[in-house]
C-alpha cells in the first residue's frame, strides 16, 4: 500500500502532500521534514529506495522538485518508481512542460490528476489519456 | 515604494561583487540603484502566473539591516567563500535574524564547492539543517543533457527559486478564480433550465423518485410526494452554492462557500437516518446537474426506485 505522496522542493518546502492513511497534522509535519532531509542529503548516484522506520521511501528528483512516496512492504518499489515517473509525465503532458510554478498555482488540478491515478493507496490508472479525461472535461465546462 | 517586498542579498566573502549578481538576476547590464544607505535595485518578476515588483537590497552585513528591510524581507540570498574552511561560519551571523523572519526562499550561493574548503557534503548538510538551497554559480558538473527534467544551475536557478514564491504584492495574471471552482462557474444555469427539468422530468419523478425529504412538513416522508425535481429549499441552497463558485470568486465568496456547505451539512445532520440519506442523494444529484452533468447518468440511481 502507498501511505503518502509528497512533492517537495530543494529548500524542503512541501508543495503537495497526500496521505492514504490517517495521520495527525502535527505528525505529518514532522514526518515530512524528516523525509525531506533524508532525500535531500542523498547524492544522485545513491539508490532511490530508502528504508525508513517501518516503511520504505521511494523518491525521484525532477529538476528542483523531489517526489517522495512512502510505501509498506507489500508494495513493489520498482512499480512505485515507475508510477512516480508516470505521474510526472501526466503533469508534463497537461501543463506542457510542467514547472514548480504550475504545481503551486494549479494545486487543485494536480490533486485531481493524482486522485485519478491513486485511490486508497493503490495505483488505479496509468493510462495518460484516461487520467486526464475528467480534468479536460472540467476545463471545457470552465471555458464555455 | 516602502512596502515593496525585498530580496536581501548579502555576501560573506570579501571581494565578491554583489552588483554583478544583481545585474545577472535582473538581466540588465546596468541597474540603477536607489542609494539611501542600503543599495536597492527594483526588479519586476513577471512569469506565466503573476507579476510582482520587488526590491533587491544589497546589505553588506547584519548591522546594516534597517527596520524597513526587516519588515519587508521575503527572500534571502547569501554568497559565501567556499574556498576557505571557515566560509560558512560567517554566514552564521545571519541565522538568528533568519529565525525571526521565517522566509520562504533562502539560497546559499557560492562559486563552486571546493574540496579544499567547503565541500559539497558540508554545504549540503548545512543547507538541509537551515532550510537553504545550495546554488553554485559555476558548478563542476553540468546537468545531464539527456535528462528530460534537467536541473537548472547558477543564476538561472536563483531566478527560478525567486519566481517560485508567492510575494505579498503578487498580482495574478488571469483570474483563475480558485482553480477548479471556476469550472463550476458553468453551474449558473439560468432558472429556466431547472424549470425545463421540472417540466420534462416531473412525470417520471413523481413516481416516487424524489420525495419530500425535509421532515418538518410531514411526519412520514414516504407519504408525501413532491412533484418538483428538487426540494425548493435545497434548490435555493444549491443555487447559492452555484453562484458562489462562479465568476468573481473573491475570497469572501470562497469562504462563504464553505460556510454554506457546512450549513447544508448541519441541516442534514438534524434529519432522521432515512431522510438524511435522501437529503444526501438530492444534494449530490442537484450538484451533479448544477455542474452540467448529464441527467441520464443519474437516472435510475435513486435508492427509492429500488425499494
Amino acid at each position: 500500500m502507498i501511505k503518502f505522496f509528497l512533492i517537495v522542493n530543494k529548500q524542503g518546502q512541501t508543495r503537495l502532500s497526500r496521505y492514504y492513511e490517517r495521520m495527525e497534522v502535527q505528525r505529518r509535519t514532522l514526518l515530512e521534514s524528516d523525509v525531506i532531509k533524508l532525500c535531500l542529503s542523498r547524492s544522485k548516484d545513491q539508490c532511490s529506495f530508502i528504508e525508513y522506520k517501518d516503511f520504505k521511501l521511494v523518491y525521484r528528483q525532477y529538476a528542483s522538485l523531489f517526489i517522495v512516496v512512502g510505501i509498506d512492504e507489500s508494495e513493489n518499489e520498482m512499480a512505485v518508481f515507475e508510477l512516480i515517473h508516470n505521474f510526472v509525465e501526466v503533469l508534463d503532458k497537461y501543463f506542457s512542460r510542467v514547472s514548480e510554478l504550475d504545481i503551486m498555482f494549479n494545486l487543485d488540478k494536480v490533486h485531481i490528476i493524482l486522485d485519478e491515478m491513486l485511490l486508497n493507496g493503490s495505483a488505479v490508472e496509468t493510462n495518460k489519456t484516461r487520467i486526464l479525461a475528467p480534468l479536460l472535461v472540467l476545463d471545457k465546462v470552465g471555458d464555455s | 515604494m516602502a512596502s515593496l517586498p525585498c530580496v536581501l542579498l548579502t555576501s560573506c566573502a570579501p571581494g565578491f561583487s554583489e552588483e554583478e549578481l544583481v545585474a545577472q538576476i535582473i538581466g540588465k547590464d546596468e541597474c540603477p540603484a536607489n542609494t539611501q544607505g542600503v543599495k536597492q535595485y527594483p526588479w519586476r518578476i513577471d512569469n506565466k502566473y503573476y507579476c510582482a515588483d520587488v526590491n533587491i537590497c544589497v546589505v553588506p552585513s547584519t548591522t546594516c539591516v534597517t527596520a524597513q528591510i526587516a519588515e519587508t524581507v521575503q527572500a534571502f540570498i547569501v554568497y559565501f567563500d567556499s574556498k576557505t574552511k571557515l566560509g560558512l561560519e560567517k554566514v552564521s551571523a545571519w541565522l538568528p535574524l533568519l529565525e525571526d523572519w521565517v522566509l520562504d526562499v533562502m539560497i546559499l550561493v557560492c562559486d563552486r564547492v571546493s574540496e579544499a574548503g567547503v565541500n559539497r557534503q558540508t554545504a549540503q548538510e548545512w543547507c538541509i539543517k537551515h532550510g537553504f538551497e545550495l546554488v553554485e554559480l559555476n558548478p563542476d558538473e553540468l546537468p545531464d543533457e539527456d535528462d528530460d527534467f534537467p536541473e537548472s544551475t547558477g543564476v538561472t536557478r536563483i531566478v527560478q527559486a525567486l519566481n517560485a514564491n508567492v510575494w505579498s504584492n503578487v498580482e495574478m495574471k488571469c483570474e483563475q478564480a480558485f482553480g477548479i471552482f471556476s469550472s463550476l462557474a458553468a453551474v449558473n444555469h439560468p432558472p429556466e433550465t431547472s424549470g425545463e427539468l421540472q417540466g420534462d422530468q416531473a412525470p417520471a419523478a413523481s413516481e416516487g423518485t424524489l420525495e419530500q425529504c425535509r421532515g418538518e412538513d410531514s411526519g412520514n416522508p414516504r407519504d408525501s410526494q413532491v412533484d418538483t425535481i428538487v426540494d425548493p429549499m435545497l434548490d435555493l441552497d444549491i443555487r447559492e452554492l452555484a453562484s458562489l463558485t462562479s465568476g468573481e470568486g473573491d475570497i469572501e465568496n470562497f469562504s462563504r462557500l464553505f460556510t454554506k456547505l457546512q450549513e447544508m451539512k448541519d441541516k442534514a445532520a438534524t434529519l432522521p437516518h432515512e431522510q438524511r440519506k435522501l437529503h444526501a442523494e438530492k444534494v449530490a444529484k442537484a450538484f451533479w446537474m448544477a455542474i452540467g452533468g448529464d441527467q441520464d447518468e443519474i437516472e435510475g440511481l435513486s435508492s427509492e426506485e429500488e425499494s
